[in-house]
């Protein structure tokens, strides 16, 4: 009996104790909550809507979704070629056009002065008041 | 301790202007107080830890409190906190008193802040006395009791809890095991980038600035902006004057209000949405006339805001004293103290007393300062709630993006974190893992190994040893068993809750 609650593992194994451990008991509890929501699942009959599961909701926005993610990942990857003032620049503009696609003038020229003025600022105050690295 | 020499004009600034901000950050829906936190957090490198401090205590309470302003007017939270908020304030906006409720809720913002603050200042230093105490198997059972109660109080289902807490401690240990310098759980191609697992600061980032902004453009950025958001002039009509006189029999229900959200906090995990709720209903069965409740009454307009920044103090409770975050936002302060170096734990306020101090007196101005910006000008900020949000989510992305850049002077490897758990975080918010739990799991989960280890290694394998140590461990054992059962138990209640309520829709629908 002792035994069974002795942890016997050399030192050189340490760092696998837990990534063992936690891994399975992580492991265990996704085969409970399987079988348990399966349960459910059989026991409510087919009809019940809540149970079938939706990963996006009804109807969203698919544009601004997917649109906000390509931004982001552009601009991290350009961030490192233009340099932090250009590719902010560019990214604001990009990515205001994604949350707001609009061809009215003065909202654009928001975008514009928001886009300039926002990297800037950014860019003064971290960058030379406080010292901060920048891209 | 000399409290003039602690309050330098650059703290009070650095305060005043964390609680403006913040109050924005909480006025807009979809901009939380937490947020506010990550996305300055990067601001604080270049000052010393208690200037920091001040900032970032700023931004916590003025962006709770700021949670108020959309809940009374638009019937939407500003910041989870103030979710119950909405119940009775919007009601009173409804019928012309928007301002009177927001200045109730201002005032009982005051005196919870202010009891949570008491609490902190009385409490802690009695917490962290006994913590020291703590061997390696006391500290491995508190950690396994906070992320039990986590779990336990999550809103899904127990189960789905504790895989949140523990899938947060399984990618904490990604990286090398600083014991013996094994890496572990670490692809090949990225073991340099990965040496020493995620970075906490850009995963904040991600989980919480990026991962909600991501969710809010699947909702495809629906503005409050598009209601009319006016807060009608009292007519001189004496009904919709806010007087103190409001507050007249309601001194039990404000400081009952205040010590669940102070207790609320200092249980590891539980936010601010949990504490509202709860005093809220506390309220609603202690009151006299619990049938006005709901329908404009302003003793729930107090029991929740009384509740919320009651939290404020309680959650630095358990951050100060063993090194556990209380909530999410005292988790991202945990980020301010890993960047400055300083060991939160059971000896951090013997070994720091000016940051103490500092801290207790930046919250005192924090509470003090959010009343009076709130209290005079309450107008302007209700016209806050009209950025349009495609104006500030880019700067705000922007700022993520920097502050993940800037954590360890220029990791580009940082930015990728902060991207890829912003992702994860909007899955995770799709299918139920609750990213609070994940947080603290992601926290806890070095120290929860470390000290299991410690004790393995002290008792030579002996796992009986969590249970033989003595009576601090039988104590930590009775509250583990004590908040699964909670848990078990409540999660049955509102399974019923629900059904019953479901029947009842079923009913009313055939009828």
């Amino acid at each position: 009996m002792s035994d069974f609650f002795t942890l016997d593992v050399a030192f050189s194994d340490y760092h696998l104790v837990f990534p063992v451990a936690i891994g399975t008991i992580l492991a265990a509890l996704l085969v409970i909550i399987g079988i348990k929501s399966l349960v459910t699942r059989l026991g409510s009959g087919p009809q019940d809507s809540r149970l079938s599961f939706r990963f996006f909701d009804e109807g969203f926005d698919r544009k601004k979704l997917f649109g906000t993610l390509a931004c982001l990942f552009a601009y991290v990857l350009v961030l490192n070629l233009l340099g932090f003032l250009l590719s902010s620049i560019l990214f604001v503009v990009a990515i205001s056009l994604v949350f707001k696609p609009t061809k009215d003038k003065r909202v654009l020229a928001g975008i514009a002065v928001s886009a300039v003025c926002t990297p800037l600022a950014i860019w003064l105050v971290f960058g030379q008041l406080f010292d901060i690295t920048l891209p | 301790m000399d409290v003039l020499a602690l309050l330098s004009p650059m703290t009070f600034l650095l305060v005043t202007f964390g609680v403006l901000v913040g109050i924005v950050f909480g006025s807009i829906p979809g901009l939380t107080a937490t947020m506010a936190v990550a996305v300055f957090l990067p601001l604080t490198f270049a000052m010393d830890l208690s200037e920091g401090l001040a900032l970032l205590i700023g931004l916590y309470v003025g962006g709770i409190s700021g949670g108020m302003v959309p809940a009374a007017l638009l019937k939407l939270p500003g910041t989870p906190s103030s979710v119950a908020t909405t119940f009775d304030a919007y009601p009173m906006a409804q019928q012309g008193f928007a301002e009177k409720a927001l200045k109730i809720g201002i005032v009982a913002s005051l005196i919870g802040g202010v009891i949570s603050l008491l609490v902190l200042y009385f409490f802690a230093p009695v917490l962290s006395g006994v913590a020291i105490e703590f061997g390696p198997v006391e500290k491995f059972l508190i950690i396994l009791f906070a992320l039990t109660i986590i779990a336990s109080i999550s809103e899904k289902s127990l189960l789905i809890g504790i895989f949140s807490a523990l899938l947060g401690v399984f990618l904490s240990l990604v990286g090398v095991f600083p014991m013996n310098n094994e890496l572990r759980l670490t692809p090949g191609f990225l073991e340099d980038q990965l040496y020493d697992g995620f970075s906490l600061l850009p995963v904040l980032i991600g989980l919480f600035g990026i991962a909600e902004i991501l969710r809010n453009s699947e909702l495809g950025l629906k503005d409050a902006a598009g209601k009319k958001v006016k807060l009608a002039k009292s007519k001189g009509s004496d009904e919709a004057k806010f007087k103190f006189s409001v507050f007249k029999g309601q001194g039990v229900n404000t400081v009952r209000s205040s010590f669940i959200g102070t207790f609320l906090g200092i249980l590891p995990g539980v936010g601010g949405s949990a504490a509202s709720l709860m005093s809220y209903t506390q309220t609603k069965n202690f009151s006299k006339k619990p049938d006005k409740l709901g329908k404009g009454a302003p003793e729930g307009v107090i029991a929740s805001e009384a509740s919320n920044n009651g939290l404020t103090g309680g959650a630095l409770v358990p951050l100060l004293s063993l090194g556990i975050p209380g909530d999410s936002t005292t988790a991202v302060l945990l980020g301010a103290f890993v960047l400055q170096g300083i060991h939160v734990g059971p000896l951090f306020i013997t070994d720091n007393p000016d940051l103490w101090s500092g801290i207790i007196i930046a919250l005192l101005i924090a509470n003090v300062v959010m009343f009076l910006m709130m209290f005079t000008s309450i107008r302007y900020f209700a016209r806050v709630v009209e950025i349009p949000k495609y104006v500030l989510y880019p700067i705000i992305l922007v700022m993520c993006v920097l502050g993940s850049y800037a954590i360890n002077n220029g990791v580009m490897f940082d930015v990728w974190t902060a991207l890829i758990f912003g992702v994860l975080g909007f899955i995770f918010m799709k299918i139920g893992i609750q990213i609070t739990t994940f947080l603290i799991g992601f926290i806890l989960g070095p120290s929860l190994e470390s000290n299991f280890l410690d004790s393995m290694q002290a008792s030579s394998g002996d796992m009986l040893v969590f249970f033989t140590k003595g009576p601090i461990s039988w104590v930590i054992w009775a509250l583990i068993i004590g908040s699964v059962v909670f848990g078990v138990r409540s999660n049955r209640r509102k399974k019923k809750a629900e059904a019953a309520e479901t029947a009842e829709a079923a009913s009313a629908g055939a009828n």
